[in-house]
C-alpha cells in the first residue's frame, strides 16, 4: 500500500517503529498533491519547503531518541481560516487575499507542538459560508469520489483533501454542519466538537457561539487521536471550557454493549433520500447486534433546527465581520475621499455575494423593529432545542440520524429554492446551536456509488461515547 | 403607536438601506438581486414564529461562561512592525486613513 494510503493511526506506528521516515511520508504526500490538485483543487497554498523542514527536524528528533507524541512527524493541512503565522491566510475570500497572520491559532500551535508537518491551506466557501465550497473566491475543489461532484462545505477542502489522500488528516470548521456534511459527501470521518473543548483563538470567526473547529480523518481511531491533541483548555479564548480531558483513543475498544442509542423518527421522513435512510436503518441494525438497544424517539423541534439557526448565524456574522473594513488588514478601496466611503468600498469589493447576503439578512434582524421578533425568538427556539437533546439524553448515550438528506450533488447544480437549498444542513445545524460533539462517519455507498453518513451525537463532552460507538461500527464493517 | 405584538412592527425589508447600515457599497441592481433572495430566506425562517416559545429563556450562549478575564499580570505585547504590515496604507508606525474630520467641521 502507498504511504499516503495508510491511517493516522498506521502512519503513527510506522513512523515510531522508524520503518518510515517523516520526509519519506510528507514527500509521499507532496507527489499525491502534485499528482491530483489539477483535479481536485483542494488547496490554496502548498507549503512544500515548510513541510520538509518540518519532517526533517522531527526525524532529527527521533534519532537522537527524544520521545515524540503520537502525531509526530503525521503531514495534515488545516482549513484557510485557521490563522497560521507567516503563512497567508485567505478565508478564500479577496478581503483577506494577502493577509500573513502575525500569530497562529491555538489549534495550529497546538498541532506543531505535536510534532505535525503541515502540508499547507486548505479551500473553503468564502469565511466559511456555503455548504458546496462553490463560495470560494479563488477555486472550486472536487469531489475525489467524483470530480462531477461538490465535495461539500464549507469544509470542501479540508474533506476532499483526506478522501484524496493528499493530507492524513485535515482540520475544518463548522458552524452548522461545515465539517460533517463534506466528510459525508466524501466519505470520510468529521467530527464537530463539544463547544468550548477546542479552542477558536485565531480562528477567523464566522458565529462565535456556534463555530468549533474539529477534525477530518479516514477513521474514527484517527479522529479520536488528533482530538487527544487539539482538546485542552485555552486561555486565549474566553469561551474555552475549563476541564481535562481523556485520551479519546482510549475508547476505540470499549465496544457499544449495554448502550442505548435514540434513533430521530423526524430524520426518516421524505425530505431524507430512500437510500440514506436505508443505510443510517441498516447501521442502527449493526448497532443492535453489537448488542446496543436501538429505539425511535421523537424530536421535532431539533429537527426543524435551520430557521433558528439562519437568524442566529447571520447575525453573529454581521457582528464578527464588521471587523473587516480595509483599515487595519484585508482589502482596502482606493481613492476613498472619506472614511465611511472607504469602510463601504473596501467591503462592497471584498466581500462575495453569499457573505453580503448573510451579512445584510444578521444586520436586518438585529436592526430596530426586528431585534426583538427574529433574533429574540432564535434565542428562545434555541433553549427548546437543547432541552429537546437534554430529555433524550436522559434515556439514551446517543443518537443516530443521517447526516445530511442526500449525497453529492453536481457542481453548479445548486438549487436556488431556498428550501431546498438550505435542506442540506437540517441533520446537522441542532448540534451547533445546543453546543453538542455529533461526528459523521461514513455507513454506506448509494448507487450512484457515492459515500453517505451517518452522525452520531452525545452530551456535551461525550465524544468518548460517540467513538466507543463509531470505532465499533468500522470494526463490524471495515472501511466503507 | 406601536402594535403589542412584536411581528406586526417588522420592519420592510429594503436592502439598499439595509447595506448602507451594514457598510457595503453596492449599485441598485445588486441591490435589487439581494432584495429578492433576502425576501425568499425571510420566507423561509418565518416558520419560526410557528414554535410557542411563550415564558421561554433566551439562550445566547451553550457554556455557563461570562465575564471571562485573563490574570492581571504584563505580558509581552505583540510586535508592532508585525502588527502593523498587514495595513494597506501606513506611515511612521501609524496607519493611514482619510481625513476624518473633514474641512468644513474644522472651519
Amino acid at each position: 500500500m502507498s504511504i499516503e494510503k495508510l491511517t493516522v493511526a498506521e502512519l503513527s506506528k510506522a513512523l515510531a517503529e522508524r520503518k518510515l521516515s517523516s520526509r519519506e511520508a510528507t514527500e509521499s504526500y507532496l507527489r499525491s498533491i502534485e499528482r491530483q490538485e489539477g483535479d481536485i483543487a483542494a488547496y490554496l497554498l502548498v507549503t512544500a519547503e515548510k513541510a520538509l523542514s518540518q519532517a526533517d527536524d522531527i526525524d532529527r528528533r527521533r534519532a537522537s531518541g527524544e520521545q515524540l507524541g503520537a502525531l509526530a512527524g503525521v503531514p495534515m493541512a488545516l482549513k484557510d481560516n485557521i490563522c497560521t503565522e507567516g503563512i497567508r491566510t485567505t478565508c478564500a475570500s479577496k478581503m483577506l487575499e494577502n493577509f500573513v497572520p502575525p500569530y497562529s491559532a491555538t489549534v495550529a500551535k497546538r498541532l506543531e507542538q505535536a510534532g505535525c508537518v503541515l502540508l499547507g491551506k486548505l479551500n473553503m466557501d468564502e469565511f466559511a459560508m456555503g455548504s458546496t465550497t462553490e463560495n470560494s473566491a479563488f477555486q472550486k475543489t472536487h469531489n475525489p469520489i467524483d470530480i462531477t461532484r461538490t465535495p461539500g462545505g464549507s469544509s470542501g477542502g479540508s474533506a476532499a483533501s483526506v478522501a484524496a489522500c493528499e493530507a492524513a488528516f485535515s482540520l475544518g470548521t463548522d458552524t452548522g454542519g461545515s465539517i460533517r456534511q463534506p466528510a459525508a459527501f466524501c466519505g470520510v470521518v468529521g467530527l464537530k466538537p463539544t463547544y468550548g473543548s477546542v479552542s477558536r483563538s485565531g480562528v477567523v470567526a464566522f458565529a462565535s457561539s456556534l463555530d468549533q473547529v474539529g477534525p477530518l480523518t479516514l477513521t474514527s481511531l484517527d479522529s479520536a487521536m488528533v482530538m487527544s491533541v487539539l482538546s485542552a483548555h485555552d486561555p486565549l479564548d474566553s469561551t474555552s471550557a475549563r476541564r481535562e480531558y481523556p485520551d479519546f483513543a482510549s475508547f476505540a475498544k470499549d465496544g457499544v454493549k449495554g448502550m442505548k442509542i435514540a434513533l430521530v423518527r423526524e430524520f426518516f421522513d421524505s425530505f431524507i433520500a430512500p437510500e440514506n435512510q436505508k443505510s443510517v436503518l441498516a447501521a442502527a441494525d449493526d448497532f443492535r447486534r453489537m448488542g446496543a438497544a436501538v429505539e425511535e424517539v421523537s424530536a421535532p423541534i431539533v429537527a426543524n433546527a435551520l430557521p433558528t439557526y439562519f437568524i442566529i448565524s447571520a447575525a453573529e456574522a454581521s457582528s464578527n465581520l464588521a471587523r473587516f473594513d480595509g483599515i487595519r488588514y484585508g482589502h482596502r478601496a482606493s481613492n476613498a475621499g472619506s472614511i465611511e466611503e472607504l469602510y463601504a468600498r473596501s467591503r462592497g469589493e471584498g466581500f462575495g455575494a453569499e457573505v453580503k447576503r448573510r451579512l445584510m439578512l444578521g444586520t436586518y434582524v438585529l436592526g430596530a423593529g426586528c431585534r426583538e421578533t427574529y433574533y429574540k425568538q432564535a434565542l428562545r427556539v434555541r433553549t427548546l432545542i437543547i432541552r429537546e437533546f437534554a430529555s433524550i439524553f436522559e434515556k439514551y448515550d446517543l443518537i443516530l440520524t443521517p447526516t445530511t438528506p442526500s449525497a453529492a450533488h453536481k457542481i453548479g447544480d445548486r438549487n436556488t429554492d431556498p428550501d431546498t437549498m438550505y435542506l442540506s444542513d437540517m441533520c446537522t445545524v441542532a448540534a451547533n446551536l445546543a453546543g453538542v460533539p455529533a461526528l459523521d462517519l461514513p455507513c454506506g455507498v448509494n448507487s450512484m456509488g457515492l459515500p453517505m453518513g451517518m452522525q452520531l451525537i452525545a452530551p456535551a463532552f461525550g465524544e468518548g461515547t460517540i467513538y466507543r460507538a463509531a470505532c465499533a461500527f468500522e470494526r463490524e464493517r471495515g472501511r466503507i | 403607536m406601536e402594535d403589542e405584538n412584536p411581528i406586526n412592527n417588522i420592519q420592510p425589508l429594503d436592502a439598499k438601506k439595509i447595506a448602507e447600515t451594514a457598510r457595503i457599497a453596492m449599485d441598485d441592481a445588486e441591490a435589487n438581486a439581494i432584495q429578492s433572495d433576502l425576501l425568499r430566506r425571510l420566507w423561509f425562517i418565518d416558520r419560526i414564529f410557528d414554535i410557542d416559545t411563550e415564558g421561554v429563556p433566551d439562550t445566547e450562549r451553550v457554556l455557563p461562561q461570562s465575564n471571562v478575564t485573563r490574570a492581571d499580570e504584563p505580558h509581552a505585547c505583540p510586535d508592532r512592525a508585525k502588527m502593523l504590515a498587514n495595513a494597506a496604507d501606513r506611515s511612521d508606525g501609524y496607519i493611514r486613513v482619510p481625513t476624518v474630520v473633514g474641512e468644513e467641521a474644522g472651519a
